[in-house]
């Protein structure tokens, strides 16, 4: 048996074969001028229609068939009248159809060139025609018919201006004759319903719904009268349309017309008959979406309001929002079923409404809100997942419209509807007003505003009933948190003592937060206050009589007792920070009681709370750093504080650990300020007891591993001897440091089996920060000091004899691998000077020393000293090597000095070193890479006249540099010429001038070079075809993509990553999901591991069109539990970019450094984190 | 007869709600304008004579509905277009973004032979609006998607100035005139010469 719609099918085709026979015969008459037969067979051909078997849908492909069909006829009939025959006599010839569909089909074809004719008045054929379509009864047949009359007077009507205006005829009955056949259409759709079975009711309700374009139509055709304006909208229109939509009683056609009126007229006409509109409404069936209506009415409207403001007073004048308010008010009282978030839609709607036309009425919006408080009132909390978006887009709106919540908190029913939401709703909603706030920038500048702004967002500031606490997500909670935090920031007033009142109302509020909020919100709390503190710490005198209100003394008194509230946390190391921030801010008020009480607080934290051993290392190092800047502190208490700190640090867990520690508390002696504690004696103290507890942790070291341990804490010390000598602390003497300098060079030595290079590095630099400052010293002091430097030179140098014969055996000395290192360090003094000892040693300088030493100048810049090296060189028996002419020409590049690379070029070329290709070479990749272009054209030009062939290597060069640094036809040329000397282009170079085309964008281009150099190459990989595939993909030329991709498959590459990642992310972008799974299926088949790139591809596409969560269906393809890594070659990125789950993930990687990161655990943090930012920015 | 055929020739105009569709179609056939807002329902059509090369041809324009809850009976009249018109507002940037959904849409369910080669024009309309200084979309930008479409040809109009209209509509016709008719060649079995050979189906009622 054939299911319903294939039996359709089978209708319709036969349908249409027989009405393609019949037209072809009526064609034929048509072209013998055969009248007759045309009629007989044009009717036989709108038989057709007459059938009932099909649906609205595929009896309109009928219709259509025929209504072209009927075109030709209607020419043909025109022709004829013109030929002179009667169009009276054929209006009456085609009556004589013998079927009255077919015949009244002909009719109206010929009434429409009756019309045209003008042989009568237009008004009496339409009226004709409109009275004899009753003839058809039959609710499809009929809605069709009479369609077809519509269409075809549709251009005929009596209009206005229009050239069938006359005399007789008038727009008055070009309105009647469609509202006629509008109230005909209208009985016909209605009553369809009753005929039938019952059982097929569903059926017939969707196919009505398929019809009601035919009737809304005659809507549209009266909108476009012209000669219908507001008066006869108003008299005549509306109410006949009205009636026929009341009258009816038919839920469908009711909506729908409404619907249909509200569309296709004008705003006016809407403003000027808003109380006949809306008082139809209520008269509706019950079960009709007014709602729905009503919205579309205040959208209409609203936007109308926003296109100009010329057109505001038209809405005063009519009070529309009165009118509106009240028929809303109405239609939620009549319709006592309509579900809750019906009703609060309808409040949206209207509010949007009142915001755009009376954004001054705050009294209107307030009303609103009350509305729709009282509506929901003595209902529980909203469940209802869409009535609190809703709820949601209402309380936004006003934000979003006023940018400043400082206006919506003057609004009484705002704070009582989010009263009526869920918690979660309710938190929401706060972070919508602080992301307002934030955006705007809105100073909220009373207590009252803040008492009335935390009274609006409690939901974060509390918990609120019936919610555990458990149930929340870390990351939200955390985030929640912080908007609070930021929000805090915010608050300001210049007045102190208004600012004390906001401070403390915050800080009322905050305290109710519980263990969990209060780490978050009191630090800002507290940094708020402390900034009000440090605006009155300059007027702070005691002003005689007059009663200051807001003291300094107050406020730290306030913050002490915030501070302890996090005792209740518990979070000792927050606390011990914030009171060490007090203690601080206390010095700076020259309050020395505050100051050490809050110390005293701050020890006994230490003391009593913080167990972590890690954690005291760190309390103890911000103890010793802020008690260094105190200088409030008289010397009694300073010492107590002080004699405390050096006590812990030496108590501390670890050796390392307390050696730091103490040395560390050296500066609580000495600090360099005018008036600063200097007492050298200490200092030198704790620097000999940290040197001690160093010597045993070194010691122990050697116990435990059978090695030494780290010198990096002699060398710490060293560091922080050399501060206090250049301080001129006079307890610091050279001795001392010479001293310490020997011993951690033994250790050093003796560390030879795990040498540390960082720790080699700190040494290294330690020194060198030596040599300037003894330098710096020389005539400041008479001392001794500066034999210092060339003691440290022999020191050097012993060190490495010892080091260098130790290790390797050797029987002359290399210093080059030493002044090297001196070079790289920046050290060229020191080198040198070891340079000269050497030489007064007579030792012999070797071809490697010369060249290292040149190189070390050259590189730091003393170019007058590298030439005579170099001339020293070349003028030697040594023949220099091509890679220390590289690294030379590289140096004075680097500085420019571009004369002095030709100078060596010329140098070496005259001498005939043998070297000549090389250097010329050289000296082209050299010019090249620094974007000399001319440069390197001339010195290549030499080469050639010189005779010299250019070899693979540099003719590549060439064309790469000049695809980095030169215009696309310099490019082109440069190529042309590596063409023409028959040297194959390479990988390097053949990627940068895809490069340069790809900065360009000239994909075509791309792809007739990659052609060029020939896609069956083997010796490039898939390089050049990637390349090629990306030409298309740039483009989106996904049919040329993809047959270039089998072209590929079929020349023998086989795709590797590059190449499906290049398709995938050509499909990724243009949301080609299918192509896109065929190609993750392809590669899997094809063993080729996706990378983040590919992962990118999907997670992009899916969510761009917001299918988060089905991408999964993709990605199980893959193996989602991987390491994440990127293994696209770069140059796709410089066509694509990198996508946003790519770049954001790669940010991700970078940032964390977590390890056992995988693709399913970047995806979801990057699922969640847009859905986060989706959930914030609502859109409704 | 092919002659009377090609005496018609089939419009369509696509384009998204309010970018001022029924707007061109009222300037170009009637010279009017009105600035007020009215949705079209289902489809709707004007006719207008036009002389190309001494010869007169009708040109069928069909205006059809934006918004998709007005287009209930599906798009039949799509069938035998020669030309399909896509309409954006250069002030809305939707409007030029849903052009591929619209111009897709159309050779899907229009199924042309060759719909790489069937002709659209793509017009942008209201570059009067606020003198050009709320447009979004640039002419660049048209251009170039309609050059990436096989070179539509593209117009900047203005239906209330009446800008540019007439000229747009001109290469409307010359292109619909281009487009060869798919002429569905239909030969009947037998030449059935008493005519009405096929029986009649009878249907439900005698109307």
């Amino acid at each position: 048996m054939l299911s319903d719609a294939e039996d359709e099918e089978k209708w319709l085709a036969e349908g249409i074969a027989g009405l393609q026979h019949n037209a072809f015969y009526m064609h034929r008459a048509l072209d013998a001028n055969n009248i007759r037969d045309a009629l007989k067979y044009s009717a036989q051909m709108l038989s057709e229609l007459r059938t009932s078997k099909l649906s609205p849908h595929k009896y309109y492909e009928l219709y259509m068939r025929s209504f072209d069909e009927l075109r030709k006829l209607e020419m043909f009939f025109k022709e004829e009248t013109k030929r002179g025959c009667s169009v009276i006599d054929l209006y009456e010839l085609v009556q004589h159809a013998g079927n009255i569909l077919p015949r009244l089909y002909l009719l109206c074809t010929v009434g429409s060139v009756y019309i045209k004719s003008k042989e009568a008045p237009a008004k009496d054929v339409l009226k004709d025609l409109v009275e004899m379509c009753r003839g058809i009864q039959h609710p499809v047949r009929g809605l069709f018919l009479r369609s077809y009359l519509a269409q075809i007077s549709r251009d005929k009507l009596p209009d206005i201006g229009s050239e069938y205006e006359g005399d007789a005829d008038s727009v008055v009955d070009a309105v009647d004759f469609v509202l006629q056949n509008f109230t005909e259409m209208n009985k016909l759709w209605v009553r369809m319903q009753h005929q039938g079975p019952v059982r097929e009711k569903e059926k017939r309700e969707k196919e009505r719904s398929e019809l009601r374009d035919l009737v809304g139509k005659n809507l549209h055709v009266l909108s476009q009268i012209e000669g219908v304006d507001l008066e006869m909208y108003k008299e005549t229109v509306l109410p006949r349309v009205l009636e026929q939509v009341v009258n009816c009683k038919d839920e469908l056609a009711q909506y729908y017309l409404m619907d249909c009126i509200i569309q296709v007229f004008p705003d006016e006409y809407h403003l000027q008959t808003l109380e006949t509109l809306l008082g139809a409404c209520p008269q509706l069936q019950p079960t009709v979406d007014i709602k729905t209506v009503l919205s579309r009415l205040m959208e209409r409207l609203s936007n109308y309001a926003a296109s100009s403001t010329e057109v505001l007073p038209e809405f005063l004048q009519v009070e529309a929002f009165a009118k509106l308010s009240n028929a809303i008010g109405k239609v939620i009282e009549a319709q006592v079923d309509m579900p809750i978030v019906g009703a609060i839609s309808l409040y949206v709607s209207l509010l949007t409404f009142t915001l755009r036309v009376h954004s001054d009425r705050l009294d209107y919006v307030d009303q609103v809100l009350g509305a729709c408080v009282k509506k929901l009132s003595g209902k529980a909390k909203l469940e209802d997942n869409k009535a609190t978006k809703q709820i949601v887009a209402l309380l936004s709106a006003p934000l979003e419209k006023y940018n400043d919540i400082v206006t919506a908190l003057k609004l009484s029913n705002y704070p009582r509807v989010m009263d009526h939401l869920d918690t979660g709703t309710n938190k929401v909603m706060a972070v919508v007003i602080i992301q307002s706030i934030m955006k705007n920038t809105t100073a909220i500048s009373t207590s009252d505003k803040v008492e009335a702004l935390f009274e609006l967002m409690k939901g974060l500031i509390k918990d609120m009933d019936g919610t555990p606490a458990d149930e929340l997500d870390d990351e939200d909670f955390k985030e929640e948190q912080n908007s609070v935090a930021r929000l805090i920031h915010m608050l300001f007033n210049e007045d102190p003592e208004e600012m004390f009142k906001i401070i403390c109302t915050v800080r009322r509020h905050i305290l109710q937060g519980g263990p969990t909020r209060l780490p978050f919100t009191i630090p800002p709390l507290v940094f708020t206050t402390l900034k009000l503190v440090r605006r009155l710490q300059g007027q702070d005198g005691d002003v005689a009589g007059e009663e200051v209100p807001v003291t300094p003394k107050k406020i730290f008194q306030l913050l002490h007792q915030t501070i302890e509230a996090l005792s209740s946390v518990p979070s000792p190391e927050l606390a011990l920070r914030l009171y060490l921030q007090c203690a601080e801010a206390a010095n700076d008020c020259d309050l020395e009681p505050v100051a050490y009480e809050f110390f005293t607080q701050a020890f006994i934290l230490y003391e009593e709370e913080i167990a972590d051993s890690k954690a005291q290392v760190t309390a103890i190092h911000l103890i010793i750093g802020t008690l260094q800047r105190m200088n409030a502190f008289g010397v009694e208490n300073r010492d107590t504080l002080t004699h405390k700190a050096t006590g812990y640090s030496a108590k501390l867990l670890k050796k390392p650990d307390q050696c730091r520690a103490v040395y560390a508390c050296s500066h609580l002696f000495w600090v360099d300020d005018q008036d600063g504690i200097k007492d050298g004696e200490r200092v030198l103290l704790c620097l000999k007891r940290a040197l001690r507890i160093a010597n045993a942790a070194q010691q122990m070291a050697n116990v435990t591993r059978g090695s030494s341990g780290p010198v990096t804490l002699f060398v710490e010390i060293l560091n922080k001897y050399l501060y206090f000598f250049e301080k001129g602390n006079p307890q610091i003497t050279s001795k001392a440091i010479k001293d310490l300098v020997e011993l951690i060079m033994t250790e050093m030595q003796s560390d030879n089996t795990t040498s540390d290079p960082s720790a080699d590095a700190f040494f290294a630099s330690t020194l060198r920060v030596r040599v300037s400052l003894s330098l710096s010293l020389q005539h400041k002091r008479n001392h001794n000091n500066d034999n210092r430097n060339r003691q440290l030179q022999p020191q050097i140098v012993q060190r490495w004899n010892r080091q260098e014969s130790a290790s390797i055996k050797h029987s002359a000395l290399d210093y080059a691998s030493l002044i090297r290192m001196l070079g790289k360090h920046g050290m060229p003094n020191v080198a040198m000077q070891l340079f000269n000892g050497m030489t007064s040693a007579s030792v012999l300088p070797r071809y490697a020393t010369l060249s290292a030493l040149m190189l070390c100048y050259a590189d730091n810049g003393l170019f007058l000293d590298a030439q005579a090296m170099w001339s020293e060189i070349i003028n030697s028996s040594f023949v220099p090597e091509i890679e220390v002419i590289s690294d030379l020409m590289d140096a004075y590049g680097k500085m420019g000095h571009f004369d002095e690379i030709r100078r060596i070029l010329h140098e070496l070329t005259s001498r005939d070193l043998g070297l000549c290709p090389e250097v010329y070479s050289l000296a082209i990749s050299c010019f090249g890479k620094l974007g000399q272009l001319e440069m390197m054209e001339a010195t290549m030009k030499e080469m050639v006249s010189n005779g010299f062939k250019v070899d693979s290597f540099t003719g590549n060069a060439f064309v790469k540099y000049y695809s980095v640094f030169g215009s696309l036809t310099g490019m082109e040329a440069a190529y042309g010429r590596l063409k023409r000397s028959r040297i194959l282009i390479e990988k390097e170079a053949i990627r940068a001038i895809a490069s340069a085309y790809i900065r360009q964008r000239r994909f075509y281009k791309l792809g007739e070079f990659l052609r060029d150099v020939g896609l069956g190459r083997k010796n490039t990989g898939n390089l050049l075809w990637n390349l090629l595939l990306l030409s298309y993909a740039a483009n989106f030329r996904m049919k040329s993509l993809q047959r270039e991709f089998l072209r590929m498959v079929d020349a023998g590459f086989s795709p590797d990553l590059n190449t499906f990642n290049i398709r995938a992310l050509a499909f990724s972008r243009m949301s080609m999901f299918w192509d896109l799974h065929v190609s993750i299926e392809h590669m899997k088949h094809e063993n080729v591991a996706p990378d983040l790139v590919t992962y990118g591809c999907i997670v992009d596409a899916y969510l761009s069109r917001r299918l988060g969560r089905n991408s999964s269906f993709a990605l199980k393809k893959m193996n989602v539990d991987r390491h994440p890594l990127v293994l696209t070659d770069p140059i796709v990125f410089e066509v694509f970019g990198k996508g946003d789950f790519h770049s954001s993930s790669e940010a991700l990687l970078e940032s964390t450094r977590q390890k056992g990161l995988t693709y399913s655990k970047l995806i979801a943090i990057y699922l969640k984190k847009q859905y986060r930012s989706n959930q914030i920015f609502w859109n409704y | 007869m092919a002659s009377r055929r090609r005496m018609l020739l089939k419009v369509i105009i696509l384009g998204d709600s309010g970018v001022g569709k029924t707007s061109l179609m009222n300037q170009y056939v009637n010279k009017k304008f009105s600035n007020q807002y009215k949705a079209t329902i289902g489809a709707d059509f004007l006719t207008k004579e036009v002389q190309f090369e001494d010869r007169l041809f009708t040109l069928q324009i069909w205006d059809t509905a934006g918004q998709e809850r007005f287009q209930s009976l599906g798009v039949a009249f799509y069938r035998g277009a020669d030309c399909c018109v896509l309409v954006y507002d250069v002030n809305v940037m939707k409007s030029f973004d849903d052009l591929n959904n619209w111009r897709e849409e159309f050779l899907i369910q229009a199924s042309p032979s060759d719909p790489e080669n069937f002709p659209f024009v793509v017009l942008g309309n209201k570059i009067d609006v606020d003198g050009g200084n709320s447009r979004v979309v640039s002419e660049k930008k048209a251009k170039a998607w309609c050059a990436s479409k096989g070179n539509i040809p593209y117009f900047e109009t203005s239906a209330k100035e009446g800008f540019n209209v007439e000229a747009a509509f001109e290469c409307i016709a010359k292109n619909a005139l281009k487009n060869e008719p798919e002429e569905e060649i239909y030969l009947p079995d037998t030449i059935d010469v008493v005519g009405g050979g096929r029986q009649q189906r009878s249907s439900g009622c005698e109307c």
